[in-house]
């Protein structure tokens, strides 16, 4: 009995444990992850020093953080990412051809004013269409939201991407 | 009784999210991700085949009554056509 209670403890805490491994992780957006773990930091801080001290370690702490703003550059592993949008249950077949019709379909038109030297005319026009089939699938990812999020974070990538591709 | 209170437990670790999406639900989504108005989160009435060049193509009808044909050749492309 002992060992079965045990063993159920240490099966919690292990739980315990992973959830809040996974929780600052999985926190959508930047900003979320570092309030998370500001909060975090701060709880175990504000019981032992004074009021001063705390806000100048959380400072500290703040800095110390690996910050990922928008103007920072992003580094994604495209083939990564695309494995794992071809892997996840969150949408289904259809929908993953789908999104891979819509990429071609865009490449084609690069390919197809590059041809024409209208690329530059053009470009707002394809990153206004890149942008909406980004925030498309974004939206239908909800189940896979780690995925998602890296989708996001990684779209300037993508978009270099297809730029890259020659005619 | 211990031992499957245990199991009980363990299989509920094991157990994957499931969120598979279903066919309907799929082609639906795949109709709107084709820019085309559909209505509904699922589609009904699907029906499967085969065409002479080996295209799969399949027919649903939307929650707002308009009726889809889905071609999906054989390297992978997909049409989206209203039939109504």
């Amino acid at each position: 009995m002992k060992q079965l209670n045990a063993s159920i403890a240490s099966l919690i805490v292990m739980l315990c444990a992973g959830v809040a491994f996974v929780v600052p992780q999985c926190a959508c957006g930047q900003s979320n992850g570092a309030q998370a773990s500001e909060a975090v930091s701060s709880d175990v801080v504000k019981e032992h020093t004074p009021a001063a001290e705390r806000k100048d370690m959380r400072e500290r702490h703040i800095s110390k953080m690996p910050t990922t703003s928008h103007n920072k550059k992003v580094a994604v592993d495209i083939k990564t990412l695309e494995a794992r949008l071809k892997h996840t249950d969150a949408i289904g077949f259809f929908t993953k051809l789908a999104i891979r019709s819509n990429i071609i379909d865009l490449m084609n038109k690069i390919k197809q004013y590059r041809k024409k030297s209208m690329l530059k005319a053009k470009i707002k026009e394809i990153r206004t269409s890149f942008d909406g089939l980004i925030l498309k699938i974004v939206a239908l990812l909800e189940e896979d939201p780690k995925l998602s999020r890296d989708l996001y974070v990684g779209r300037e990538s993508i978009w270099k991407s297809l730029l890259e591709v020659k005619a | 009784m211990k031992r499957i209170l245990v199991a009980t437990f363990l299989s509920m670790l094991m157990i994957p999210c499931a969120y598979a999406v279903s066919q309907a639900e799929d082609i639906a989504t795949t109709i709107k991700l084709r820019n085309y108005d559909c209505g509904g989160r699922a589609v009904s009435n699907i029906s499967e085949s085969q065409d002479a060049s080996g295209s799969r193509v399949i027919q649903a009808t939307c929650p707002n009554g308009r009726r889809y044909q889905i071609t999906v050749s054989s390297d992978g492309r997909m049409q989206v056509q209203p039939l109504n």
